[in-house]
């Protein structure tokens, strides 16, 4: 048995406060992931809350077979989309503007380069938005994310790879790479 | 693109190149300018996906979450304290509001209705009874200067229960739920005065005991079961059970 499962174990038991552990241990990597989605600090902040407190609430549900992280993530990934769904359909154009990746005759500054970087990784499709966030955002080894998604390492690998491309080809298309050109 | 073209650059970026796999790299980066570009934007890429990843989470994250997970409690009790106190309903907060008033207009009006509404039962008629009053949807306890109501209101997923209890005697109301969640927070008392003192029996029993009239209010959620005992001089006179 690994040491979170050990942990939800105590939990189960009557140690609660044993919960302590495991959001400790994940709430930056749920963080950066959920804020990569949610796009702000306050919002990420919300929604991680949620995420641990949904996850308490199912703690029963987890089967001790997987990684722990690999099941709060899915949680975290379905909590962020959810929100930015229901953000999206429910807010106003003027909060919620569309912003077009600029093109390369505006200038890039740094704030500028993470918003583009942020916009193409969200429109990556999920498989390899997976890989990207996991590998960057959660900090996970290639074989940490092969656990978590359930393919072979080396697929993780190819798979970044073509991830990386994508969003390559897609800030291509923008003035991230301009001061490189 | 070749799967052992894929492998070198990813084995590049993540520094990972064995020698030999290195010579094949610098081989193929000097022969093809394409292999050379799309090094150097991945590269670039690789760079700024690992600057925009630094970010901490709030430092009081962990906090909070304990606090609102009940920690002192067991898993099932704190997992029903969380939604009794509505964690998970912050995004419904104003639905969870407009409950809340209304549970507060019907402790005013029964505030109004306990004070000031002495006719509206018959004492003497029930003495001594718990009577159920169909049209009024309550449970009523009545003997000489005693007298004991109880009103349950339903209101999304809030049950309320408001206990008027007019005497001039101690009365001991000892409140047991089957799931075990209730705790002093979720009585309110509603009335002024010295009202109730809560306390807890040896059988996890909530006791609230009152010198002379008050009026409370019980929440939990829809679903719970209440086993409500009233005492007088440590002797049952009434006991009620709502669901």
């Amino acid at each position: 048995m690994n040491e979170d499962a050990r942990v939800v174990k105590e939990i189960i038991a009557g140690s609660v406060h044993q919960y302590r552990v495991l959001v400790e241990k994940y709430q930056d990597p749920v963080f950066r992931v959920v804020l990569k989605i949610a796009g702000s600090h306050e919002d990420a902040r919300e929604i991680t809350q949620d995420v641990f407190v949904k996850t308490f609430e199912s703690l029963k549900q987890y089967n001790s077979d997987y990684k722990f992280f690999s099941w709060i993530y899915r949680i975290a990934i379905n909590s962020a989309l959810m929100y930015v769904k229901h953000q999206k359909r429910f807010s106003s154009i003027e909060k919620f503007p569309i912003v077009e990746l600029q093109t390369g005759e505006e200038c890039v500054n740094h704030e500028a380069r993470e918003r583009m970087l942020n916009l193409s990784i969200n429109a990556l499709p999920e498989k390899y938005r997976a890989v990207v966030l996991l590998k960057y955002f959660a900090g996970n080894s290639y074989t940490e994310i092969a656990e978590i998604i359930g393919i072979a390492e080396k697929k993780v690998k190819s798979r970044l790879f073509d991830a990386r491309k994508l969003l390559k080809e897609k800030l291509e298309k923008t003035a991230f790479f301009s001061s490189e050109e | 693109m070749k799967n052992d073209f894929k492998i070198l650059i990813q084995h590049k970026i993540d520094g990972t190149l064995s020698d030999l796999e290195e010579a094949q790299f610098t081989q193929l980066i000097e022969r093809s300018a394409k292999a050379r570009n799309l090094y150097r934007k991945l590269l670039l890429l690789d760079y700024s996906l690992k600057a925009n990843a630094d970010e901490i989470g709030p430092i009081d994250l962990s906090e909070e979450v304990m606090r609102s997970i009940q920690p002192n409690m067991s898993l099932d009790t704190a997992v029903q304290l969380n939604r009794l106190n509505g964690i998970l309903l912050r995004r419904n907060l104003l639905k969870v509001a407009a409950v809340l008033l209304f549970g507060f207009l019907v402790g005013g009006a029964t505030i109004y209705f306990a004070m000031n509404n002495e006719n509206v039962f018959n004492r003497q008629a029930i003495s001594g009874t718990l009577s159920i009053i169909p049209e009024a949807g309550n449970t009523v306890y009545s003997e000489k200067d005693t007298q004991i109501k109880v009103y349950s209101i339903t209101a999304a997923q809030l049950f309320l229960t408001v206990i008027s209890i007019d005497t001039e005697e101690m009365i001991e109301c000892r409140i047991a739920d089957d799931l075990k969640v209730l705790n002093n927070e979720n009585i309110v008392q509603l009335s002024d005065g010295d009202g109730i003192e809560i306390t807890h029996s040896e059988n996890q029993k909530i006791v609230c005991t009152c010198n002379g009239p008050v009026v409370f209010q019980i929440r939990t959620l829809k679903g719970n079961k209440l086993a409500l005992d009233f005492l007088r001089d440590k002797k049952e006179i009434a006991n009620t059970m709502i669901n």
